[in-house]
């Protein structure tokens, strides 16, 4: 402590010699003013944040998404309010009273700088992802080998279907629902189930070509 | 290893989204030039353009990992801001402007509550989950399946190193309901009196490695057949 004191009075010697003063008291003062503000400024984008996450999290739970991939956009969305309202009078009664659309806009805007990063990133590096395929495949090397073949077949027969109707299927192979397909696209149901059914023939066809039968329950 | 092999396989719709999973993989990777751009796949969340070119931007999406992603993450704040209630105010000190401004906000206070109950009653741990991960790939029940009350078997692929895998079926609000812990590839529930009839539950695999790093599967819907 008497070091820290000693130092600090060599410093302050030192800027006494270049011209320079600090107002201690008034620094102290400063800090104390400032300290609440912050803190309340603080809990508001807390609050605002943590309101807004929340809903993204139980939708991107249904969308089986990666909770890192919200807590980073939410992280970016967090410092974007700061800076935009740091230093401002009033800051956290703003935050707390932020319209919805602010905070949501705050959010797509910062999820696409997300995504610009990210692929800048990866772009960057190089991942052999091909390595876990042959890990997750039964049968041993043979059974590997003609499960990649396979996929790769398949993965063929859906690149000819019409491209009308290839994004469904691609869609259903994923795993969503009907309405999900329906509601993203804008369709009603009955056009949804009609492409699907039609993508799905075009999909047997050619497959039925290649020599692979495909019974499915749909 | 030529044609011959894979010519008379006979597929079935589990073991073609198996095969659709495992394409997906294969086409993961760094190099995205061809990707659209995250602007792109906005204007496909909000139905902006021409039909045929939000046809193009979702046919890539869904044949490419990474873009699924990001597909999702867009439509999930998308979602947030329709069920925000964009317009509205957030924060709890909101001066209602409209006639219907009390009700919007009475609204919002339900949804903060029950995403407040749903994160706190949420899924032990599944903060440090890699969520989305294509890691475990599920192979039946298929998905948003209508099965009969009497058994459901589980079925997925074996992930190198994993030691153990836990089944897990939520409800809506993120509820475990049933879970299940085993070292094989399959786990079959027998007692499914927790779950309702006709309700839809979601069920998902998280695979643990010897040194307890975990891998999970995406999300399947799955509900009992009313009998």
């Amino acid at each position: 402590m008497r070091k820290m004191a000693g130092d600090s009075g060599v410093f302050e010697n030192f800027l006494t010699l270049i011209g320079v003063g600090i107002d201690y008291d008034a620094a102290q003062r400063d800090a104390h003013c400032m300290r609440p503000q912050t803190d309340q400024l603080s809990a508001a984008l807390d609050a605002v944040v943590t309101r807004f996450a929340g809903m993204v999290r139980q939708v991107a739970w249904r969308h089986r998404l990666s909770d890192a991939d919200v807590d980073e956009v939410m992280q970016e969305v967090r410092v974007r309010l700061w800076r935009a309202h740091e230093g401002i009078d009033g800051a956290s009664e703003q935050i707390a009273n932020a319209p919805a659309s602010y905070v949501y806009r705050t959010a797509v805007s910062a999820a696409l700088d997300f995504l610009r990063r990210r692929r800048a990133r990866r772009a960057e590096s190089m991942v052999e992802l091909d390595e876990d395929l042959g890990a997750t495949a039964t049968g041993g090397p043979d059974g590997t080998l003609a499960a990649k073949e396979l996929a790769a077949k398949v993965g063929q027969a859906i690149d000819m279907i019409p491209a009308s109707r290839r994004p469904v299927v691609r869609m259903y192979l994923a795993g969503y629902p009907r309405e999900e397909i329906a509601t993203l696209m804008g369709w009603s149901e009955g056009k949804t189930r009609n492409l699907l059914y039609r993508g799905l023939a075009d999909l047997r066809e050619r497959l039925t070509e290649m020599g692979i039968g495909w019974e499915t329950a749909t | 290893m030529g044609d011959g092999d894979v010519t008379n396989a006979r597929l079935d719709d589990n073991r073609l989204r198996g095969l659709y999973d495992q394409i997906l993989v294969m086409r993961d990777g760094p190099g995205r030039t061809s990707c659209p751009s995250p602007e792109a796949l906005l204007g496909l969340v909000r139905r902006d353009g021409p039909e045929e070119q939000r046809l193009a931007t979702l046919d890539h999406a869904m044949a490419c990992g990474d873009c699924a992603r990001e597909l999702e993450l867009l439509r999930a704040i998308e979602d947030a801001g329709a069920r925000g209630g964009v317009g509205e105010r957030v924060g709890a000190a909101s001066t209602p402007r409209r006639w219907y401004a009390p009700l919007a906000l009475a609204a919002s206070v339900l949804i903060a509550v029950g995403v407040a109950v749903v994160q706190r009653s949420g899924r032990p741990g599944e903060e440090d989950l890699p969520r989305g991960s294509s890691a475990v790939t599920l192979l039946a029940p298929p998905n948003d399946v209508r099965t009969g009350a009497g058994a459901v078997s589980f079925v997925w692929r074996p992930v190198a190193g994993a030691v153990r895998y836990a089944l897990e079926v939520l409800d809506t609000t993120g509820v475990v309901r049933l879970s299940a812990a085993t070292p094989d590839t399959t786990v079959t529930l027998t007692d499914l009196r927790k779950l309702t009839p006709g309700v839809e539950y979601r069920w998902w695999v998280r695979a643990t490695d010897a040194a307890g790093a975990q891998r999970v599967s995406t999300m399947r819907a799955l509900r009992l057949r009313s009998e």
